[in-house]
């Protein structure tokens, strides 16, 4: 088939799911894991692996009948108009609470780690700002710079993990025995909720090209996410130990502060943080955007770059309305996104797979 | 949100002039409602910007409110 030249490739989609992950990962992995799993919580992602192995499954099934549409047209295919109608809208008031969230979280993090007597609006408002003005330009445009930020965090991350690889206590990782692996399984419950975006990434299936190739590229996407969440959780609990981790709210940047080079260059976290820059960045883009074309898939409309501006804006009410602190933020995550996470991101879209099959419709 | 309110007004007029002739009734109808309720929502955060958070009414409803 053709690929068209409006749409992004399978791989770039993935590459734009896999930049997301980033974020929240760094955010809410290693602390809420290293609570239940405790030093064997960097097994955890691989555990992740048989359930969104199924997920991926499950995707490519979807669109194995329909290929040139979104993730919307199909569920409004299978599930019936009226029924389709409002999952697409319970979806949707979720990505527009998300995208509130992360854009609450990207303020909240330089609140906390660099500049605490700054005003919340300050970073609200810059950063919507650059997602509207970005956004405009279009997915294709967008997702060739999202590649570029990929290359760039992974690499910083890696380079980080490098460095601290000599604060690292194997003491601290083992021994792992068989009674941790029901508590490794209770644990995968947040990481599932982190992966489960790639779900979200095909609402905009319809500006996908070759989507025959889903399974190989989420086979290769899972692959690169057990290895960084499991580097990520080695770097944080090897370094800190689990009763520590598990009782700070940033541990990954708590961890990078510990990285000295020839014990002359220190303080490099500042390097994390401007990567979390543009990875917050790509990550609200990414919920704006899919918001914007749930809303064209409801009303059916021919072009959603108009509806960017209300929906920026409605983001920027929710960053604000979202949580009055720190600690609901983190609750809110905790005990709410984890579950509607995954009830949203993997259990509707089986539904919608087994209804489908039955009807015919997949 | 001032500044953000006037950068994206500007934008979103740029936009409808160049995809005026492109874009039907009803996407026009569409923006218009989405506008509506965005400031809807403006106005309701501004009238009490101390009201409950969302989370707050969220995390009481399952029993997890602190």
């Amino acid at each position: 088939m053709l690929a068209s030249r409006d749409k992004i490739s399978v791989r770039q989609a993935i590459i734009f799911f896999l930049t997301i992950v980033h974020t929240s990962a760094i955010r809410l992995l290693p602390s809420n894991t290293a609570q239940v799993s405790q030093r064997a919580a960097w097994l955890t992602p691989l555990f992740t692996a048989v359930p969104f192995f199924i997920l991926v499954l499950v995707i490519q099934q979807l669109f194995s009948r329909n290929r040139d549409v979104s993730l919307s047209d199909i569920i409004t295919i299978v599930m019936g108009k009226p029924l389709g109608k409002v999952l697409l809208i319970i979806y949707l008031a979720w990505m527009l609470i998300y995208s509130g969230l992360y854009v609450r979280y990207f303020a909240e993090k330089f609140l906390t780690a660099m500049l605490p007597n700054s005003p919340l609006d300050f970073y609200t408002v810059t950063i919507l700002a650059a997602v509207f003005y970005a956004l405009r330009g279009g997915i294709v445009n967008f997702s060739r710079t999202v590649e570029f930020f990929f290359i760039l965090t992974s690499t910083i991350f890696f380079l980080l993990f490098v460095l601290n690889i000599p604060n690292i206590e194997i003491i601290n990782l083992f021994p792992v025995t068989h009674y941790d692996v029901w508590p490794i399984i209770k644990s995968c419950s947040f990481n599932l909720a982190i992966w489960t975006p790639f779900t979200f990434t095909f609402f905009f299936g319809d500006r996908i090209n070759n989507k025959e190739h889903i399974r190989r590229y989420g086979i290769q996407g899972m692959v690169y996410l057990v290895v960084i969440t499991s580097l990520m959780m080695i770097q944080t609990i090897g370094v800190y130990g689990y009763s520590v981790i598990q009782r700070i709210s940033m541990p990954y940047i708590f961890t990078v502060k510990s990285v000295s080079l020839l014990k002359t260059i220190e303080r490099i976290e500042s390097i994390a943080v401007a990567s979390w820059v543009v990875v917050d960045f790509s990550v609200i883009s990414f919920y704006i955007y899919i918001s914007v074309k749930i809303i064209k898939s409801i009303f059916s409309l021919s072009d959603e770059k108009l509806l960017l501006g209300p929906v920026t804006l409605i983001s920027y009410v929710f960053s604000h309305y979202l949580a009055s602190n720190r600690f609901e933020l983190e609750n809110f995550s905790k005990y709410i996104s984890v579950w509607a996470n995954i009830i949203l991101g993997f259990v509707i879209p089986f539904i919608v797979l087994v209804v489908g099959k039955i009807r015919k419709k997949v | 949100m001032i500044v953000l309110l006037i950068f994206i007004t500007v934008l979103s007029i740029k936009d409808a002039i160049a995809l005026k002739s492109k874009i039907k009734m009803k996407d026009w109808v569409a923006y218009v409602i989405a506008i509506i309720l965005a400031g809807i929502f403006i106005v309701f955060y501004i009238s009490n910007p101390d009201r409950d958070s969302i989370s707050k009414i969220v995390l009481s409803l399952v029993g997890k409110a602190v």
